[in-house]
């Protein structure tokens, strides 16, 4: 069995070989190369992956999800609903006109990034900050308008928007998950900053009571660089949001 | 140049690839552990496990309303226990669970619904489902963490009625 198996097998294949012997050097020749070649190939794109997925040369910021619909009233009196706000990037903050000095740090922090921005132009139109109130009893569009008066800022760049508790408690509470609960004169707030893209997508959430102005200009920065970046360039940016390259 | 040596190429061009990933994998991860620091991807976020007691939300862990039948379930995963424990939410409440370990890998798993979440210490693992149907459902750490593993049990009751809301 064992003896005789080789012989068999083996004759043929030397039969069909030998006539062919100078094309199948160079197929060899041929499978050689493209052998190196793939190998180079994979080498070269594991490494790439490597060292986008490692040293992040392109970072973007999260896709969390469609920010919630609203429709509310604003300092001014007039009807703001989130549609109305497309088009440019949204600094959204909870709070309410007698947090005082528990809110002082978040006040402090988005009135820097505010200042920032008008800087360079871009507060306003680009982008525009909106505090949505949750003390629907106390914060009517006039005590808004003082307290946006207070801050020095107005109404296309700094959005102060009011409505009914009933209305605040589904859009702040049950849409954007913000855990607040009016006692009377006291107000529990968890203090929450989120950032919503020009296309209405929730980008980011920041903690209010640990706000960093420079984090939140950075990522208005990623959210403005991804979205103004070239088609050709779109592949990369999607790429980046594959391998989660978020800034840390 | 024979038949043979083709083959040998062919199997080469097999084995080489097959050697290359796992490699290539090793190498990813060690230098992802070492080198960069490993970071779990996701965005839910991270929170230092050292400094969970002055950290929010973990400061106060429990069940929180956010809106009426909405709820958020700040939970710590710990040797061996869940705290809260025990968590009760009328039928019909969605709720997300906010959960982080304080000491080692734990999971967080509750039957007969979507929740089955790894927890690791220094990342939040963040998941929002709804229950409809009352009854008293188990909640099991299914990450082996130690002696003490199999009595790590939490319980989630849904009670049938929808209790007045409180929070507005």
């Amino acid at each position: 069995m064992h003896s005789s198996s080789p012989r068999v097998s083996a004759t043929p294949l030397q039969r069909s070989a030998r006539p062919v012997e100078g094309s199948q050097s160079a197929s060899v020749r041929w499978i050689k190369r493209a052998l190196y070649g793939v190998t180079a190939l994979f080498t070269t794109l594991v490494a790439l992956i490597l060292w986008f997925v490692i040293a992040r040369p392109i970072q973007v910021l999260p896709r969390i999800g469609p920010a919630p619909a609203f429709m509310l009233t604003d300092q001014d009196g007039r009807w703001v609903s989130d549609i109305d706000l497309r088009g440019s990037l949204l600094l959204i903050n909870f709070a309410h006109t007698r947090c005082g000095e528990r809110c002082a740090t978040m006040e402090r922090g988005l009135l820097t990034v505010a200042d920032s921005l008008r800087a360079n132009g871009r507060l306003g139109t680009q982008v525009r900050l909106v505090t949505i109130t949750v003390d629907a009893d106390h914060d009517t569009p006039a005590v808004l308008r003082t307290y946006a008066a207070r801050l020095n800022v107005a109404a296309p760049e700094w959005i102060f928007l009011t409505g009914s508790a009933r209305e605040l408690k589904q859009l702040i509470g049950g849409e954007y998950g913000v855990y607040y609960r009016v006692n009377g004169e006291t107000i529990d707030l968890d203090q929450r900053v989120v950032l919503v893209d020009e296309t209405g997508l929730l980008r980011a959430e920041y903690d209010g009571t640990r706000l960093d102005p420079a984090i939140i200009l950075r990522d208005i920065g990623l959210v403005e660089q991804e979205a103004n970046s070239s088609d050709a360039a779109r592949p990369i940016y999607e790429a980046a949001h594959l391998f989660v390259c978020y800034p840390r | 140049m024979n038949r043979k040596y083709l083959g040998y190429l062919f199997e080469i061009a097999w084995i080489l690839p097959s050697v290359a990933v796992p490699i290539a994998f090793m190498v990813a991860i060690v230098i992802t552990a070492f080198a960069v620091g490993i970071a779990v991807p996701g965005d839910a976020g991270r929170v230092d496990p050292k400094a969970l007691s002055t950290t929010a939300p973990f400061d106060q862990p429990g069940l929180r309303e956010l809106a009426p039948g909405r709820y958020e379930a700040v939970v710590i995963a710990q040797l061996f226990n869940f705290s809260p424990g025990e968590i009760e939410i009328p039928a019909g409440s969605k709720v997300t669970f906010i959960v982080t370990s304080r000491d080692v890998i734990h999971g967080y798993k509750i039957e007969k619904s979507p929740i089955n979440m790894m927890v690791i210490p220094g990342q939040i693992s963040r998941m929002t489902t709804t229950f409809d149907t009352p009854g008293e459902y188990y909640i099991y750490c299914h990450e082996y963490c130690g002696a003490g593993h199999h009595l790590m049990v939490g319980k989630l009751i849904v009670t049938p009625a929808k209790t007045a809301s409180t929070n507005r």
